[in-house]
């Protein structure tokens, strides 16, 4: 089905009292606006919606209004707050779309941060794992799990130089790089027990979460993401993050502490039980690497 | 480590001689061989009398769901569901909750101040049927239902696994993933044995079962502890254990379903001492004999107090061997063992350790092989050859 392209102007007419509109992102169903709302900087995220798995947009509107709800609770410094628009749903043209406001956060995201610094300091991964690992400590406290965690989807905060995760609310995120309800994720940033339907026993918590975080702090340390090749494509990517082990990190970088490398592998284990069981273990052992930075 | 009595019949005054002996630590009650009335007043006179002992109880509940047992004491427990060979249709929701609460509630009203409140479960042969499913449910109810509680002390979740669910390394990850999101202190395990001499046990299973403890104990950091163990307890400490029980009969130390079925009867086993350098129990006659005549006796030893009694032969000493010696004896060098261990501050270290007490058996065997000395089967050197296979797989697991 085609969609609609959503530009300033749709948006304007969403939120009319909104000020200096501008497109600053795209991908995919999912568009991000800067705008001032009542002097107030915000990211404006409008997202095209598809009925998917027999839901109904409602069902699916719904589920996400609760996510937004808790998401609202959270108090870390690591996660961007929900702005005065929470969720809201419209149309244009025949496309279902919801929009919701996001803290505006200044600062360069990974991706942009890696492609025009190379791969980053120890000191700055020791930062990236602990602020974006609070991250989702937070919002496992209220059960919910991200399920898109990316270099596109985290911040480098210009003043603090602190690494903020972006993009709540997953379950809106119906876009062309995302899968389905079932399979939320970027497909380069999904966890091996999201693809196993074999095993009923494992369920989708905070250890997914460790998982893709692995995987950015592996893509951060050497530029090179540890499940895909240069020739690879989505499917072979999925089959590697299942199967696969990745290719050893001193092989590509010596510089870094063994007990940091140990940490990211340990990240990137295909089992739940072999990652950390709770993120205080995890903030233990970083803690412990800090004190020998 | 420590060693803890893993209590069942003919108790006598081994548990406190045990423990005033520094050979163990504490023990794991058992209600099939005391009545509640029993249990408790043993439980304070210990309490009382070595109030730093690591006590725990196991509620034993797994032989509600073997058909006709012979489960002793048991009915007298309100929390066991007498002679009913239960099924699987019984665990829905509400009869798993009851049977959590009368457990825990049990514990908590007739044994104050236990070092652990120790869940019910049931027995599982694979860790993907629907026996290990219930084994999760009542552990995460209990869970559950414990964190209610404000007693100050720890809750430990109990597993008993039939040893033929390690042939599956793939399914025990998967079941390991989910135990994992377990919030308690820790995991009383008991391996149900299916081989006849307790320290066989082959090496694509006890390979697994290190890892598993590893995975539980050093990277999830839970309180490990074996029920039912003998001489390899010393492999689990290095792979994360943090206490085993060991008892004084066979059945104390490999558990099996027989140990709930009316015995056959027969002869008394033929005495058998513990010996750390052969990490084995040979028999005293002829075995031990065979060694004292070829004056390799030192070599064999563990070299405590016990040994002496076999100083002037173990023919001699056979009449002196009871079964209050042969169990403090064998105690002792289980936590000698475990001290060799325990010593060695981290897990490669341990692991070398471990490594060099196996090196050093098969060395021994050789040797006195070499000199004529015939051992069983059951004796060795069998059982080390698969534990030096076992620690080779483990490691390879560590690699992955």
């Amino acid at each position: 089905m085609g969609s609609t392209m959503i530009t300033k102007e749709h948006v304007q007419e969403l939120i009319p009292n909104a000020r200096n509109l501008s497109l600053i992102a795209k991908g995919g169903q999912k568009y991000v606006f800067s705008g001032e709302i009542k002097g107030v900087k915000y990211a404006i995220k409008v997202i095209g919606i598809q009925k998917n798995f027999g839901e109904t947009i409602d069902t699916i509107i719904d589920r996400a209004k609760r996510e937004i709800d808790l998401i609202a609770k959270c108090n870390s410094p690591y996660i961007s707050k929900i702005g005065p628009i929470r969720l809201e749903k419209s149309k244009i043209g025949q496309q279902n779309l919801v929009y919701f406001t996001e803290e505006f956060i200044e600062g360069k995201t990974l991706r942009d941060l890696h492609k025009s610094s190379g791969n980053l300091r120890i000191e700055q991964l020791h930062k990236l794992a602990y602020n974006i690992s609070s991250a989702i400590q937070e919002l496992w406290e209220f059960r919910i799990v991200h399920r898109d965690i990316k270099p596109e989807n985290i911040i480098c905060q210009e003043n603090t130089r602190d690494f903020i995760l972006l993009d709540m609310g997953i379950a809106l995120a119906l876009d062309e790089d995302t899968l389905s309800q079932n399979i939320l994720g970027t497909r380069n940033y999904i966890c091996p027990e999201q693809m196993d339907f074999s095993n009923r026993k494992i369920v989708m918590n905070f250890k997914c979460d460790l998982f893709t975080l692995g995987i950015v702090l592996y893509e951060m340390a050497t530029g090179k993401h540890p499940f895909k090749g240069p020739d690879d494509n989505s499917d072979n990517t999925i089959r590697n993050i299942v199967s696969k082990r990745h290719k050893c990190i001193s092989c590509l970088r010596d510089d870094l502490p063994v007990k940091f490398v140990n940490v990211i592998d340990r990240l990137l284990s295909k089992e739940q039980s072999l990652r950390y069981r709770t993120i205080g273990m995890l903030h233990d052992e970083l803690d412990e690497i800090k004190e020998e930075l | 480590m420590s060693i803890l009595a893993q209590c069942g019949w003919g108790m006598a005054k081994k548990v406190e001689k045990g423990l005033q002996g520094n050979h163990i630590s504490g023990l794991i009650l058992s209600p099939k061989d005391m009545d509640v009335r029993k249990v408790v007043a043993k439980y304070h006179d210990i309490k009382k009398a070595f109030p730093n002992a690591f006590i725990i109880f196991d509620p034993q509940f797994y032989v509600s769901v073997l058909p006709d047992p012979r489960d002793g004491k048991l009915p007298t427990y309100n929390y066991y569901r007498a002679h009913c060979g239960l099924s699987r249709a019984y665990f829905k929701s509400s009869n798993i909750e009851h049977i959590v609460h009368d457990c825990i509630e049990f514990q908590l009203e007739h044994l104050n101040g236990l070092s652990a409140i120790v869940s019910p479960t049931i027995g599982f042969s694979s860790f993907s049927d629907s026996w290990s499913q219930i084994a999760l449910n009542m552990a995460f109810e209990s869970v559950d239902q414990y964190k209610h509680k404000s007693t100050g002390c720890p809750l430990i979740v109990s597993l008993l696994i039939d040893e033929i669910a390690f042939n599956s390394k793939k399914e025990m990850m998967g079941f390991l993933s989910a135990l994992c999101e377990i919030d308690a202190d820790g995991f009383y395990i008991i391996i149900r044995r299916n081989d006849s001499h307790s320290l066989h046990i082959t090496h694509e299973r006890f390979s697994l079962i290190l890892y598993m403890t590893y995975i539980l104990s050093y990277l999830n950091k839970y309180r490990i502890i074996f029920g039912y163990c003998d001489l390899y307890s010393f492999l689990l400490e290095a792979a994360g254990a943090d206490l085993v029980g060991s008892g004084w009969y066979k059945n104390l130390r490999m558990f099996s379903n027989q140990r709930f079925y009316q015995s056959s009867g027969g002869r008394r086993p033929r005495k058998r001492y513990s010996s750390l350098p052969l990490l084995s129990s040979p028999l005293l006659i002829p075995e031990m004999q065979e060694v004292y005549q070829r004056n390799e006796l030192n070599q064999v030893i563990t070299k405590d107090q016990y040994s002496a009694i076999l100083s002037q032969g173990p023919g001699l000493g056979n009449t002196q061997w009871t079964d209050e010696v042969s169990c403090l004896a064998n105690w002792k060098t289980l936590s000698t063992l475990s001290r060799k261990i325990s010593q060695c501050h981290d897990f490669n270290k341990k692991m070398e350790t471990a490594q060099k007490l196996i090196d050093n058996s098969l060395s021994l065997y050789n040797l006195l092989q070499g000199l004529g000395i015939d051992f069983e089967y059951t004796t060795g050197p069998h059982h080390i050859h698969e534990w030096n296979k076992s620690i080779k797989e483990f490691k390879d697991y560590l690699l992955v």
